[in-house]
């Protein structure tokens, strides 16, 4: 148990729904969520299909995890080949309706083909079916889930959709569900939208069993405990994520101004602080911390934009609390391109939830689009009259509305930084691995995170891998690259639970291990589970081999390869790509041409 | 003085491990859909706030229920409903003026809390003190 | 000799009561190292810290070593991690 046993396939081409069984083959070797979707996107794709076509693969899935009182159980990922990059994606999200799928009875829901029309999905246990979109065809996410609920006149329903961004083809487009949780990265909305798919609704009452369930709630016990006496839980419940930002500022890694510089001046105008800080007029950006399904950390922030500020003193509809600061967010409409206006970085969050668009994504597209701008390779006439200066907070908020209705100016920075750039000759301005946009971390003063980065299968990513320890211990290219993979196959393991990844300075693989154990059936041991680990990331490496990439794809930009960071603790120092990237494929047991070698394969079984 | 379930708005989360709690002990399985108790959310989670079967010292679900299925634990002070007695006729869930009561399609009875015979499992899963037996 | 202490995220707590947010100056003792000062404040050893002195970062193995001078600036702040 664990799992339903039970999947869900939807042909939306010609509107056919079937109920199969889980190959629980697969679930043994792959165990759920990223590892098994990315098993199912492997059986029943070519790796060579273009991301936007209707043969592309779709792909919800929960970990045998979801939906227990293990906590953070609520995750589920969005498997797919993401238009962005051209590689595999796999983004997960949080929020209530991961849970509330498995709930409905499914471990993965398959969505294959395009429908004719816009349509959306509506799951209620059994019964399935695919519904036209309207009018709700255009409309906002928040509006889209709002609707649904009264709809179906149940408000327990939970909605997983995309915006207009989704819609028109921003390359980054997220799926967003329960308003303001997202499976955020590469894409996945995007291929949604190419679908003609708006949404998903799901309501299950069937509920998820454990093989033993004493045991699993004594694991219970003992893991919820493990949290809460942690410190860096404590933080990251008291602070949220984007307590990093003092500390990455401290340290010289945080990327600012388009990565032309690795520290921010205005950090303290929109730290945990600043957005905790009551003002003289009554404001006080923080309204409540909030968890996800099960999760006894509750990282998530709740905030409120001052009804006076100019993003909103005219539109009352913004008057109200949703999604507000995390670290990466802060990073992408804060350092990144220079602007220091809480409420403008906060209304620019609700609008990337809102309209469906990964922040880091947008936010890292427009420093490259205000670098074109002051070198004067862009001009006013291209930007809609908006001075695109870095620094101008308008400028942010105006441009993210545009992308996310894909407006004017908007529909370029919609393109993503890697083809925007391209469109105007200076490939080099894109700061990100495989046309993917970099996190809040900087190459040159991480290390390791510059690895992390150049490998990740699904381009430029901080939470595929955890070298945090030895980054900030030594920054040279030293000893990287056995933690990056081993944590790399840990990651691996662990976002195939349904588990998020921040119990990971708490758990080890072993507190997972030990879960899955109870949960499931077959017997899993620690080793057993970090082997899993290593199976999923090397079949999501043959994926993208498949789809053409190769080793010369696994590295960083000329900037952070060749121009030293100008501050802080990496003060002169370049990224050591060069020294840690073979190393790393020996460890992988992959030949230099980073291809995994027979032998490798052969070891896992694949 | 019976101990009742004290629920605290400002310190729930949303997490629902109560409810899997709940359902947990009641139901041998993960269902929030089946749990007795039930948190609800608001303004996209700006607030949060659980709630459960109060034990109404003047019980009008037991006072409704026409065979006597619905009794008071002398030890906890909890309404429990006896499930052999339950005919599933809903006019307790009727008389509830709080929607605390209600009715099971699954079993054909009705279910609510019953405070777990004095060790409520919501309690014991909530990571916030947001429910707390006392 | 004076110095001063900045520490991140919760950190803070460890500072003295008379603490500016999350920065102190302290008077400390000639040639203190790193590791003395956080030992006194009492930052609990078993944890993992980012160290850093005037900009320049102090490797775990180097806290004990590395003698302050007056003016100096010590930031501690808690592990760095994803998010």
């Amino acid at each position: 148990m664990g799992w339903q046993k039970q999947i869900l396939r939807v042909d939306l081409t010609n509107g056919s729904v079937h109920k199969e069984p889980l190959n629980m083959d697969w679930a043994q070797q792959y165990l759920g969520e990223r590892g098994l979707a990315t098993k199912y996107l492997w059986e029943l794709m070519d790796p060579e299909t273009d991301p936007m076509s209707p043969d592309n693969v779709l792909i919800f899935a929960t970990g045998p995890l979801t939906g227990t009182m293990a906590s953070t159980s609520g995750r589920y990922a969005v498997v797919t080949k993401g238009p962005l990059t051209g590689a595999i994606a796999c983004s997960n999200s949080g929020g209530k309706f991961g849970a509330e799928l498995k709930y409905a009875g499914y471990d993965l829901l398959i969505l294959q083909g395009k429908a004719p029309q816009p349509s959306y999905l509506y799951i209620a246990d059994d019964d399935v079916q695919i519904i036209p979109a309207g009018d709700l065809w255009g409309a906002t996410v928040w509006r889209t889930e709002e609707t649904l609920k009264k709809i179906h006149h149940d408000p327990q329903i939970k909605v997983a959709s995309i915006g207009v961004a989704g819609e028109k083809g921003v390359m980054y487009a997220c799926v967003i569900n329960d308003l303001h949780r997202a499976a955020g990265r590469s894409g996945v909305g995007t291929v949604m939208g190419s679908k003609n798919l708006k949404a998903v609704a799901a309501r299950g009452t069937k509920g998820v069993r454990v093989e033993d369930p004493q045991r699993f709630m004594e694991l219970v016990k003992e893991t919820h405990q493990l949290l809460k006496e942690n410190a860096g839980v404590r933080e990251m419940t008291e602070l949220g994520t984007n307590a990093m930002i003092d500390a990455m500022q401290d340290f010289g890694g945080l990327p600012t101004r388009n990565f032309q510089e690795v520290q921010f001046e205005g950090t303290e105008k929109i730290d945990p602080a600043a957005m905790m800080e009551t003002r003289p007029n009554g404001h006080r950006n923080l309204v409540t911390n909030k968890a996800c399904f099960g999760c006894t950390i509750a990282c998530g922030r709740i905030a409120h934009i001052d009804k006076e500020h100019f993003t909103i003193v005219n539109r009352k509809e913004y008057w109200h609390a949703s999604g507000g600061l995390e670290y990466e967010t802060a990073y992408a409409f804060g350092p990144v391109v220079g602007v220091d206006d809480i409420d403008a970085l906060t209304f620019a969050s609700f609008l990337m939830n809102e309209h469906g668009m990964d922040p880091i994504s947008f936010g890292v597209t427009l420093a490259a689009a205000m670098e074109l701008y002051e070198t004067g390779v862009i001009s006013k006439q291209d930007t809609d009259g908006v001075e695109l200066n870095f620094g101008n907070a308008e400028a942010l908020t105006v441009m993210a509305e545009k992308t996310g209705k894909f407006e004017g100016f908007g529909q370029v920075l919609g393109l993503g930084s890697k083809r925007m750039c391209e469109k105007y000759g200076h490939p080099e301005l894109f700061m990100g691995v495989k046309g993917q946009e970099f996190a809040g971390y900087d190459s040159r003063a991480l290390q390791g995170m510059g690895l992390g980065y150049a490998t990740s299968n699904r381009g430029a990513c901080h939470l595929k891998h955890d070298t945090f320890a030895e980054d900030m211990e030594d920054q040279t290219g030293k000893g990287k690259a056995l933690p990056c993979k081993e944590t790399q196959d840990a990651t691996a393991a662990l976002d195939s639970t349904g588990i998020c990844l921040f119990t990971a300075g708490a758990w080890g693989s072993d507190n997972l291990a030990r879960q899955v154990d109870a949960a499931c059936e077959g017997d899993w041991s620690t080793e057993r589970f970090v082997e899993t680990g290593e199976r999923v990331w090397t079949l999501e490496r043959m994926f993208n081999l498949k789809a053409g990439f190769t080793a010369k794809d696994d590295t960083l930009p000329e900037r952070m390869l060749n121009t030293p960071a100008r501050s802080g603790t990496a003060k002169g120092k370049i990224s050591e790509l060069d020294k840690m990237l073979p190393e790393y494929y020996t460890v992988r047991g992959w030949n230099q041409d980073g291809e995994p070698t027979e032998q490798t394969l052969h070891r896992l079984g694949l | 003085m019976y101990k009742s379930l004290v629920l605290d708005a400002d310190k729930c989360t949303s997490c629902l491990q109560c409810e899997m709690a709940c359902s947990m002990q009641h139901e041998g399985m993960f269902n929030p859909a089946r749990s007795r108790i039930k948190v609800f959310e608001f303004e996209h989670g700006a607030r949060s706030i659980p709630y459960t079967c109060t034990q109404c010292e003047e019980a009008w679900c037991l006072h409704a229920c026409p065979t006597s299925a619905i009794v008071i634990n002398q030890c906890t002070g909890a309404k429990e409903v006896i499930n052999d007695k339950c005919v599933g006729c809903k006019v307790c869930t009727m008389a509830c003026p709080y929607g605390t009561i209600n009715f099971q399609a699954s079993s054909g009875k009705v279910v609510k809390c019953d405070l777990c015979g004095g060790d409520p499992q919501c309690a014991v899963a909530c990571p916030t003190g947001a429910i707390v037996y006392q | 000799m004076k110095i001063t202490v900045k520490a991140g995220g919760l950190l803070y707590e460890y500072l003295p009561p008379e603490r500016t947010a999350n920065r102190a100056t302290l008077e400390v003792a000639e040639a203190a190292t790193p590791a003395q000062i956080m030992r006194d404040l009492g930052f609990p050893a078993d944890a993992s810290y980012l160290v850093i002195v005037n900009g320049e970062l102090v490797p775990a193995e180097q806290r004990a070593k590395l003698q302050l001078a007056d003016g100096d600036q010590l930031s501690i702040n808690p592990p760095l991690k994803g998010g």
